[in-house]
């Protein structure tokens, strides 16, 4: 197979992109002088995915069965756990389930291509029996559970179901003890035999590797015959406009946490439109919620906010939004005050020092991805499923003007899409 | 990866780490105080304090947007908990002059000095509204800490296994003394901890070390010249006939319970003995394919996670596991299941090999992490033990299935603190 390079020299960083016979998408990060190698192998299929459109038919899933599977391709025919086998190499291996993509990954310091043996023949021979589903069915209940108690994760998921009213990106990606009961060996194969299939995946490299030695490995697990194109995606049709405005819950925490998201309108774009739209979003949440922003250091100082407060964008193609988030004994009044602030924000024109000062930022950001192999892995396979390439960031950035930045800020931050979360203590004590 | 040490002057070290393989710099500042109650929760409000501004940059407004034109560099401080030692670390990370258009790194340790050694002062004390802000907020992230479960049962557990030790502090310190604490008297150990801690600093990366060196000499080593710091020597976890298991069981709102337990190892920190515990540790309970995860996990379905860790500066091995209350006594029993066949070598050499090669695996993350390499050899500088990741892993690679058997056998339970969950109409 034929590989197409890009390169970025000021860097010093370059990707090799290739298509395999069997559909397969496959991406080498070289990077030289690393101790570790990295292997991250995705399918375009996270707990979003509830339709299943394959064979003519229409098959509603069970919610949390795209996690249930990761969990459960680890397990072998001969008894034995991919874990164990990468354990025998050194290696360290995991695997995580997202909104729209399930991932399985490994680094090692030696041994590569033996690993990546291994990778590629797990994921590509599931083995699942009544007895194994059986036994997974409790595990996850356990780990569901645990997220019942987390107050991160309960506060976040409340945001997503006071904000949209039918993207699935609301539902409990692990699912309920409820929900994954009705998970059966069959429906896992079917899973399987659509979303994973090679043109429905990518496999992401990162070190030092031998391309023609990495496509042996390929050819040797990844069959043609196997291919049955990209799956369809379902289209949800959110309305605009959030569910609720402000969502509660009570668990054992100190102090109130509040998660404020602003949800994003449109739907559906990839590639560099998606991009700029992500560098444009990234710019303004560190002029107006930086540590430097007028927001930042006025709520602090009255005590409103502390040093748990964070931002965060997350714009994908299936669905997006951008937060605040953070501890406060007046969530409400933050939200509030918030509201406030990006009005009077929309109202006056952007402080040019603050935006040339964010760029700086974003740009010595970018720089640090490229200091971890995993940290590249994880973030490019992301970029490559949207069909970005992630080499020409910072030069993006520069270009951004100041009108675009006005124009993304008045639409963006609606307050008509916002849902405001937050988890309260159980008691006064 | 080359390493060299300077002595600045008498009392303040500088030792560089060497790669061109990132696109970033470290540059820390230790100092270092005795691990003790009085000094707790005084030392873990100093980075609080220290960045809601300097001299030239009073506001925490200021402060962080002469970081932010410096292309995002992350300046901050925090405390670490090495043996009974607490090392007051300040450091910035930031980008390497190869891949901007301009040269920084002057900037940055000009910027670095000004945030440690230059806080805002008035009438020889801290700000009083940044103090009393500030206490606020640590009061807020100790009740914070219930949130976390997991840590919270792991800190209770430490607590009560180190009573009468100061292991036992919290790092980050106390509630009630709190309030013993104003803008005068912080200030004063302020003064105290500058004027007499151990300093080590770290400069990691690729630039010239000529002028990085000169930087230091005349920022840090002006300011901090002359001293004459004293180190405390770290006691090991106590370790002695027939000990009386400490066992404590407390309850919580919750649907899920933890368990955690501590042993005594009674080995050296310097002793060979240490890397064959880290095979050990693998093997039993400290990887993803340890007899803990695959029986009590794995096979019996008795906990989410579970793992044991290894403390060398201490010698003690701590395991966590999130169970449900129900299954305390089977994941109990399990776990000792599991620690007898250790002590009896009933373990395969495959898993001694994969044990090896996945400490290996470990140093190759270090290896690839400034932050990382920097706490290595900083843990070790605690010590006294020079190595390099590398010569670790030669010693990981002696250790024999002898070794294993006769460490497994000198763990000594301590503690089991079970954190309870039961429903809210329970408690």
């Amino acid at each position: 197979m034929r590989f197409e390079k890009t390169e970025n020299k000021f860097l010093n960083e370059s990707v090799l992109f290739g298509v395999h016979e069997s559909g397969l998408r496959v991406y080498i990060v070289p990077k030289k002088g690393f101790s570790k190698y990295y292997a991250i192998y995705g399918t375009e299929y996270g707990s979003i995915d509830r339709v299943l459109k394959f064979d003519g038919q229409e098959v509603l899933l069970p919610d949390g069965i795209a996690h249930f599977l990761e969990h459960k391709l680890f397990e072998e025919e001969d008894g034995k756990n991919a874990f164990d086998k990468f354990a025998i190499t050194g290696a360290s291996s995991n695997a995580f389930t997202s909104f729209d993509m399930t991932a399985y990954l490994f680094s090692c310091t030696d041994s590569f291509y033996e690993n990546l043996d291994i990778l590629l023949e797990f994921v590509n021979n599931p083995y699942f029996t009544d007895e194994n589903v059986a036994k997974e069915q409790g595990i996850i209940g356990q780990e569901i559970k645990m997220y019942d108690d987390d107050p991160d994760w309960r506060l976040f998921f409340n945001m997503l179901q006071g904000m949209y009213h039918a993207n699935p990106v609301k539902t409990d990606i692990a699912g309920t003890v409820e929900s994954i009961s009705h998970i059966t060996p069959e429906l896992l194969y079917k899973c399987c035999e659509a979303y994973y299939n090679p043109s429905n995946m990518m496999l992401v490299m990162v070190g030092d590797i031998d391309e023609e030695k990495a496509v042996s490995y390929i050819d040797k697990h990844v069959k043609k015959d196997k291919d049955r194109g990209k799956i369809e995606k379902s289209i949800c049709n959110e309305p605009s406009g959030v569910v609720e405005r402000i969502v509660r819950q009570k668990l054992s925490v100190s102090k109130p946490l509040f998660l404020m998201g602003f949800k994003e309108k449109e739907e559906g774009i990839d590639g560099e439109k998606l991009l700029m739209k992500q560098i444009k979003t990234d710019i303004l949440m560190e002029v107006l919620f930086g540590k430097s922003s007028s927001f930042f250091t006025e709520l602090y100082g009255e005590g409103l906010i502390d040093g748990s407060f964070g931002k965060d964008s997350e714009l994908e193609r299936s669905y997006g939004f951008s937060s605040i988030s953070g501890e406060s004994s007046e969530p409400e009044t933050v939200y509030k005050r918030a509201l406030e602030y990006l009005k009077e924000m929309k109202e006056k024109d952007l402080d040019k020092t603050a935006v040339d000062v964010a760029k700086r930022v974003l740009i010595g950001r970018d720089l640090r991805r490229f200091n971890s192999v995993e940290r590249m892995g994880n973030d490019f396979i992301r970029s490559f499923m949207n069909n970005i390439n992630p080499l020409f960031y910072s030069e993006l950035v520069e270009s951004v003007s100041l009108d675009e930045l006005k124009e993304r800020l008045c639409e963006h931050f609606d307050e008509e899409c916002c849902t405001l979360s937050i988890i309260e203590p159980l008691e006064e004590n | 990866m080359k390493t060299d040490i300077y002595e600045i002057s008498k009392g303040i070290s500088l030792r560089f780490i060497e790669t061109d393989k990132f696109k970033t710099n470290v540059l820390s500042v230790y100092f270092c105080i005795p691990l003790s109650r009085e000094n707790v929760t005084r030392a873990a409000l100093i980075p609080r304090v220290l960045k809601r501004g300097s001299r030239k940059y009073p506001t925490m407004a200021q402060l962080s947007r002469r970081a932010e034109e410096l292309y995002g560099a992350s300046i901050g401080a925090d405390i670490l908990k090495e043996g009974d030692e607490l090392l007051i670390r300040a450091s910035a990370q930031f980008v390497s002059d190869k891949f901007i258009t301009e040269s920084i790194i002057k900037d940055i340790t000009e910027l670095l000095h000004e945030f440690v050694l230059c806080p805002i002062t008035k009438d020889g004390a801290f700000d009083k509204n940044y103090v009393e802000q500030e206490k606020e907020n640590a009061r807020n992230f100790i009740k914070g800490l219930i949130n976390d479960k997991k840590e919270y049962a792991q800190v209770r557990c430490n607590e009560i296994m180190f009573e009468s030790d100061p292991y036992g502090n919290f790092s980050y310190g106390y509630i009630e003394d709190l309030d013993l604490i104003d803008e005068k008297n912080l200030y004063e150990f302020y003064k105290e901890i500058v004027g007499t801690a151990d300093v080590n600093i770290f400069a990691s990366g690729s630039f010239d070390k000529g002028a990085v060196k000169t930087e230091i000499e005349r920022t840090f080593g002006k300011s901090l010249s002359p001293r004459n710091p004293k180190r405390t020597a770290t006691k090991l976890a106590k370790f002695e006939e027939n000990i009386k298991v400490k066992s404590v069981t407390e309850e919580i709102t919750a649907s899920q319970s933890k368990l955690c337990m501590g042993f005594n190892c009674g080995i050296e920190p310097v002793s060979d003995e240490c890397y064959a515990v880290a095979v050990f540790s693998c093997i039993y309970g400290g990887s993803p394919f340890s007899k803990l995860f695959n029986n009590v996990r794995e096979k019996l379905s008795l906990a989410y996670y579970v793992f044991s860790a290894f403390n060398r500066q201490k010698s003690f091995m701590k395991i966590s596991a999130g169970i449900e209350a129900a299954k305390f006594q089977d994941a109990y029993d399990e776990i000792f299941v599991q620690l007898d066949m250790m002590k009896s070598g009933d373990f395969s050499d495959d898993e001694i090999v994969s044990a090896k090669k996945y400490l290996k695996t470990q140093i190759g993350s270090i290896k690839d992490s400034l932050v990382a390499t920097e706490d290595f050899y900083m843990t070790r500088a605690m010590m006294s033990v020079e190595e390099s990741p590398d010569e670790f892993l030669e010693k990981i690679n002696k250790v024999s299935r002898e070794e294993i058997i006769a460490v497994a056998n000198k763990m000594q339970l301590d503690t089991v603190y079970f954190l309870k969950g039961v429903s809210g109409d329970e408690i």
